[in-house]
């Protein structure tokens, strides 16, 4: 009796042995959950468009009748207000359009910065740009802003400007690097926008003579 | 014929007269200088939308009632995935950004102009700390928020103003100003005149013949009802003489 029940149990360790032998699939199947991320990288497609309707240029800042816009000999590849006075303010119309389409759902979002301060290539002298170059919203065949219309100050960048930001040649352009981005211009909720923008200057009391220049570096990032 | 030459020689007298005041008036309103600086309203904090617990009669108090409904299983909702060798760094999500980037550059060309140093503000733009709806701001105790100096010997004015509303629903007048010379402050602020709304007018501030520098502190309240955004105008001081 005992050596036949230690045959039956012999059998069936043997027959659960060829079991796991020749089902090797079924004893190796796991299940279990993993949650997995990704970011899908979107198509940016960005244009900026300096002095991008006739009649672009820069007035003086007056109330009344507007005088004609004029501009400086860098138009129409740069935003160029001319012969300026210290002391002086100035609206530059029609400056910059910026036209945006990416297949982000979620929209983008523009970021624009000074690369640096604005300098004086005469004499290097410097200084800040939030006090001198504004931005405000245009209209893309019309404008009624004068130099008195409020504008928001650009800032200077807390990026690393390329080398390229510390010259008034437009090749090679200005870059700037971020390792975070700053308080964007404008947020986008959909996927396509075109922006218009004029720009002020105020010019520095104290700024002695010479030829200024600064880079405005407009970024776009999908949302 | 003697009265008749009297008159006449009176009126030609009265006529010089008109004509030598004449230039005094006419030198007293021309504008010297006219200099804007710029006022930004930062406004965030809205509070969201919120509704007091209300108990429902018809639910009994202190319970949430919920629903939930299954959705019958398809079989277009059988997905099946398979990966092999998969290999997880460990550290931080990185998440990478598509960026386009497009410089623009600006120019200009300065000199020099005699008027600058007649009337000028030691900053062209002054930006308030972030305003709750409905929150009132001041420019920190003891501090201007700018100042105004005129520098002329010979007899000015001074005229002030903002150049429009903040916005539809953001009045101008909601930003006020306390200017004083020297070191004490007016009692009370005075809203500015609003160009864009009271008549293209500016409003007098001062005049004297004298350098003085006046301080300038800002109070604004935002109405309840703006919404979170960037505000900014224009005020407007205007030198006579």
């Amino acid at each position: 009796m005992r050596r036949y029940l230690l045959g039956v149990l012999g059998t069936i360790f043997a027959a659960m042995a060829l079991s796991a032998v020749f089902s090797p699939a079924v004893a190796a199947t796991a299940t279990g959950t993993v949650n997995v991320q990704w970011h899908i990288l979107p198509v940016i497609n960005f244009t900026l468009t300096p002095n991008y309707y006739s009649g672009y240029g820069a007035v003086l800042a007056t109330f009344g009748t507007q005088a004609s816009p004029t501009h400086g000999p860098g138009a129409p590849a740069t935003v160029d207000f001319g012969k300026t006075l210290a002391g002086d303010t100035y609206l530059y119309k029609y400056a910059a359009e910026i036209n945006v389409t990416t297949n982000d759902a979620n929209g983008f979002y523009v970021y624009g910065e000074a690369a640096t301060e604005l300098t004086n290539a005469t004499d290097d002298s410097v200084y800040p740009i939030s006090n001198a170059l504004y931005y405000l919203p245009s209209g893309a065949t019309s404008d009624s802003n004068t130099g008195f219309t409020p504008g928001l100050p650009f800032s200077q960048t807390a990026g690393a400007p390329g080398a390229a930001c510390n010259s008034d040649s437009t090749t090679p352009p200005c870059t700037i690097t971020y390792t975070a981005y700053p308080m964007p211009i404008v947020t986008s909720p959909t996927s396509s926008n075109t922006y218009y923008y004029d720009y002020q200057f105020k010019v520095p009391p104290t700024a002695t003579t010479g030829d200024y220049y600064v880079w405005i570096v407009y970024t776009v990032v999908g949302a | 014929m003697t009265r008749v030459r009297l008159l006449l020689i009176a009126s030609g007298l009265a006529i010089l007269a008109l004509v030598l005041i004449q230039p005094v008036n006419a030198t007293i309103q021309t504008q010297q200088a006219q200099i804007g600086i710029t006022i930004v309203v930062p406004v965030a904090g809205t509070p969201l939308a919120y509704v007091p617990h209300q108990p429902n009669s018809a639910i009994a108090s202190g319970k949430i009632a919920a629903a939930l409904s299954l959705q019958p299983f398809t079989s277009a909702m059988n997905r099946a995935f398979e990966a092999q060798s998969l290999h997880f760094e460990n550290g931080p999500l990185t998440i990478a950004q598509a960026q386009v980037q497009n410089p623009l550059l600006v120019q200009a060309e300065v000199t020099p102009n005699p008027k600058a140093t007649i009337l000028y503000s030691n900053y062209p733009t002054y930006t308030f700390n972030p305003v709750a709806p409905g929150a009132t701001a001041t420019t920190p105790p003891g501090t201007c928020a700018f100042t105004v100096t005129v520098d002329m010997t010979t007899a000015w004015s001074l005229e002030e103003g903002i150049t429009s509303d903040f916005s539809s629903t953001f009045p101008g007048k909601d930003l006020g100003n306390n200017t004083y010379a020297g070191s004490t402050p007016q009692p009370t602020a005075t809203p500015y005149v609003v160009y864009a709304d009271d008549g293209s007018a500016w409003s007098g501030l001062a005049s004297g013949s004298t350098k003085t520098t006046y301080c300038v502190v800002l109070t604004v309240t935002v109405p309840s009802g703006v919404t979170d955004g960037t505000y900014d105008t224009n005020a407007i001081y205007t030198l006579f003489n």
